[in-house]
């Protein structure tokens, strides 16, 4: 007796994707359907069928190992809190053109955190049980406070024995007193650098010579620390939407091996001055193209990683979970990360602090003071599940794929929007194409560059194996 | 070759009796305790033992130590096995000679014989053998005899907690209405089941150990002993007939049974049936390693823990010589004449003491120096 388990598919190239509910994939012909339920499947199809759990003949143990996989993907994790974003200052010395958080003037008052604040996040952290704790430090820009950031690294360290802190801030200038801070073993770095000094003028800095400035602090900071210290986003706006090799060979430029081409949002001052691009998927997809080109050339003789994309091809195939936030299923926000804002307030993610922020709607989730709003909560864990989301079920990607609510939020307003109008979906969609029409057409300077970002080394393994099991 | 069994000259005709030999010098008048064997040397490898069940002779060659040694005693056969040897960390009971497999590669060919009468003798040896000894159980299909194997088991680890069990089986003899007693025995003892499995493709796995359904069946009940927390390290022998099935079988470990705590890919063993059909089974993996180098990296990738058993370090790519593990039991291992001038002879496997100008890998060559470049 042959029992179905679910499965989905989708048209790639020439052959039909067959993926299991766990993410298991194969290339059939394109009749195959037909053929399985016309009960005329060819033997081979037929053990490939078995093989991926779609079909099953009373085998239980493949039943079983399917639900053994479900229930460590989707079962409540046993993590709690081990990942905080503290925003100890919402002023910043600049005024960015897509500024996602519509950051106060340097010399506001009421935008910092205060004694309250940090005796109320000492008390909080105990919510956070695990044995380690990463602190990611956003604005505003932090550096404006150096005293908060040691009061925040000291309480973290007297009570968790693995702490990682990284600072995000814009390098203008480094103020003496953070110079201890950068030199913690446990303490990282993360700036913005959009392109060459033009972009940096034009998205961010407004002047040549602050840009000249950022470039030569990120200079000083490699030299004195090493590249281990310090990594870098760009956002993608007007200046250089059309420059997509210049962009990332200003990366390689710059000493890194991995480059995250992130589009600019739909947040903050960005939708004034960047509202139709931030909209544009098909500008950002030609854009996206053209830059990956350039990688899998960059590839052929050395290692090139384009962060997003890697990614996706690591959970494809890489067959172990990534952790990205913004990119899992179901999203469950607030069990292992959370964003504390200048003011005390709580967010799942910077982008929701982002869009309540500049009021378009309120995604607070709670208070330092009075912790987190059960009942918020569950509202929106409970939209961010794409397994029972009636347009993802069905999608061959599921399994690989995440949910975005809060990127929806943004773009539209709303959450309901069919997903594959979503500039989110259509984004996923496109990259799940090209990485499966790549490995159906066995386009070898692809597979090559897939296994440089799977095992993260120059030299992989020829383990093509991995893209046709 | 150290010898497992030595010829014994007993002065009395008795029954089979278990024994712990005390090498003693001194004076005759020391008696023996309960199952004790005061041994003496004689002279010419000779050494003159006392147990309560009576006097006997043991020849034992130059260089082999048998002080702490467990014997198991025949005397109408005039032999006494080794059952656990203090000198040594391989120390493994052939509980049958039965099975109800016929690998292809079988380097211990079964045989229908009578084998229980000994079971009460070994549970008597596991009450002697030293503090800590991990007990390797082997056959045969030690399972044919589960019921009896568990009630020795823990029997023994009831009186001696310390020590430690690995039992090879072929998983085929489980059921849910055994496993109980599975876990019984394995929650208050460290017990691993070292289980077979060739290949992902049902076919071929069942093509290598003689039986149609094997596949299947050991699926089932790796599941039913994962089930009871079971410790699992699971063997794959390289052959010509699963070599290239190994990376997809890394995959289909590491996604379908990922919970065994080890994955041991390992050598064929140049006797028995391997020996007899040695050129349609043996694949010279120094020639072409991808097949195997690319089953542990998908492995690593996964997660899956992994190594190399019975696999020389100079016959693999420098980068996987740290997979490989000294694994040949010292009493059947050696070394080659090419091995004295390697660098990392001490941490390699050796050969098999059967391996032979017939059965060698086209790469061997010494290591120039730890770590170094070969």
């Amino acid at each position: 007796m042959t029992d179905l388990a679910p499965f989905r598919f989708r048209n790639v190239g020439n052959s039909l994707l067959l993926t299991n509910e766990l993410g298991d994939f194969g290339f059939f012909d394109e009749n195959v359907l037909d053929r399985l339920f016309s009960d005329t499947l060819q033997k081979d199809e037929r053990q490939r069928l078995r093989d991926l759990s779609i079909t099953l003949d009373g085998e239980e143990w493949r039943l079983a190992s399917l639900m053994r996989r479900a229930r460590q993907r989707y079962g409540a994790p046993q993590e709690r809190l081990s990942y905080l974003i503290v925003v100890p200052t919402l002023r910043c010395d600049l005024a960015c053109s897509y500024c996602q958080v519509s950051r106060a003037a340097i010399d506001a008052r009421g935008f910092d955190w205060t004694e309250q604040h940090l005796a109320q996040f000492e008390r909080f952290l105990d919510r956070c049980s695990s044995t380690r704790l990463k602190v990611e430090f956003q604005g505003g820009e932090p550096t404006l406070r150096p005293d908060l950031i040691q009061r925040v690294i000291d309480i973290c360290g007297a009570k968790f024995p693995n702490t990682e802190f990284a600072i995000c801030t814009n390098l203008t200038r480094i103020p003496a007193e953070m110079e201890p801070i950068l030199a913690r073993p446990d303490v990282v770095i993360s700036t913005s650098i959009d392109g060459p000094l033009s972009a940096m003028t034009a998205n961010r800095t407004g002047e040549d010579s602050t840009s000249a400035a950022v470039f030569n602090n990120f200079q000083r900071i490699l030299d004195t620390y090493g590249p281990k210290k310090i990594s870098a986003l760009p956002t993608v706006t007007e200046a250089m939407i059309a420059h997509p090799k210049e962009l990332v060979d200003c990366y390689q430029a710059l000493g890194f091996q991995s480059i995250f081409l992130r589009p600019v949002n739909y947040v903050g001052f960005a939708r004034k001055r960047h509202g139709d691009l931030s909209l544009d998927y098909r500008r950002w997809d030609r854009f996206y193209r053209e830059a990956l080109d350039h990688i899998v050339a960059l590839n052929r003789d050395g290692y090139f990683e384009e962060f997003y994309l890697s990614l996706l091809v690591r959970a494809v195939f890489g067959g172990l979970e990534h952790g990205y936030v913004d990119l899992r299923s179901p999203s469950r926000y607030a069990t292992d990360y959370c964003v504390i804002d200048y003011d005390g307030t709580l967010y799942p993610t910077d982008e929701a602090r982002m869009l309540s922020r500049t009021r378009s709607i309120d995604l607070s989730i709670g208070t330092l003071a009075n912790g987190f709003d059960p009942e918020k909560l569950n509202l929106l864990n409970m939209h961010a599940v794409s397994q029972v989301h009636p347009d993802c079920t069905h999608c061959a990607y599921m399994p690989f794929c995440g949910i975005d609510v809060i990127d929806d939020i943004s773009r539209y307003g709303r959450s309901d929007l069919p997903k594959q109008d979503t500039w989110f979906c259509r984004r996923q969609m496109s990259l799940f194409d090209l990485i499966f029409e790549k490995v159906a057409q066995r386009d070898m300077a692809y597979l090559q560059m897939f296994l440089k970002w799977i095992y993260r080394r120059a030299d992989p393994p020829p383990t093509y194996e991995l893209f046709y099991d | 070759m150290i010898e497992l069994t030595f010829k014994a000259q007993f002065d009395t005709p008795s029954p089979p009796f278990v024994a712990k030999v005390r090498v003693h010098s001194g004076a005759q008048s020391t008696n023996p305790s309960a199952q004790e064997a005061l041994a003496a040397p004689a002279g010419d490898g000779t050494y003159r033992c006392r147990a309560i069940q009576g006097a006997f002779s043991l020849r034992v060659p130059p260089g082999d130590a048998i002080d702490g040694d467990v014997l198991l005693c025949v005397p109408t056969r005039k032999v006494a096995h080794r059952l656990f040897r203090r000198a040594s960390r391989h120390n493994t009971l052939l509980l049958t000679e039965r099975c109800d497999q016929l690998c292809l590669m079988c380097s211990q060919p079964p045989k229908h014989s009578d084998d229980d009468w000994r079971f009460p003798y070994f549970e008597q040896a596991l009450s002697l053998c030293d503090t800590g000894t991990l007990v390797g159980i082997s056959g045969g299909e030690p399972t044919l005899y589960l019921d009896s194997l568990i009630d020795m088991l823990s029997r023994a680890s009831e009186k001696r907690p310390d020590l430690r069990f690995h039992i090879l089986s072929n998983a085929q003899h489980f059921s849910r209405e055994k496993i109980a007693r599975v876990r019984a025995l394995h929650e208050p003892t460290d017990t691993t089941w070292g289980i077979p499995l060739y290949s992902h493709r049902p076919a071929t796995h069942d093509e290598i150990v003689g039986k149609p359904g094997a596949f299947e069946r050991l699926l089932e009940n790796i599941f039913l002993l994962g089930s009871v927390g079971a410790k699992i390290e699971l063997r794959t022998v390289i052959t010509a007939l699963n070599m290239l099935d190994l990376p997809h079988l890394a995959g289909f470990v590491a996604k379908t049974i990922p919970f065994i705590g080890h994955w041991a890919i390992m050598g064929m063993e140049p006797i028995g049936y391997a020996r007899a059909q040695w050129d349609r089974l043996f694949f010279d993996h120094s020639i072409f390693s991808q097949p195997l180098t690319n089953a542990l990296e998908i492995a690593g990738l996964k997660g899956v823990p992994c190594h190399l058993y019975n696999v020389p370090r100079c016959t693999v790519p420098e980068r996987y010589r740290n997979r490989c593990v000294d694994s040949i039991s010292d009493w059947k291992k050696k070394y080659l004449p090419e091995c004295a001038g390697c660098g990392e002879r001490n941490a390699c496997s050796g050969f098999f003491e059967w391996y032979s100008e017939k059965s060698r890998w086209a790469r061997i060559a010494p290591i120039a120096s730890y770590g170094g470049k070969s």
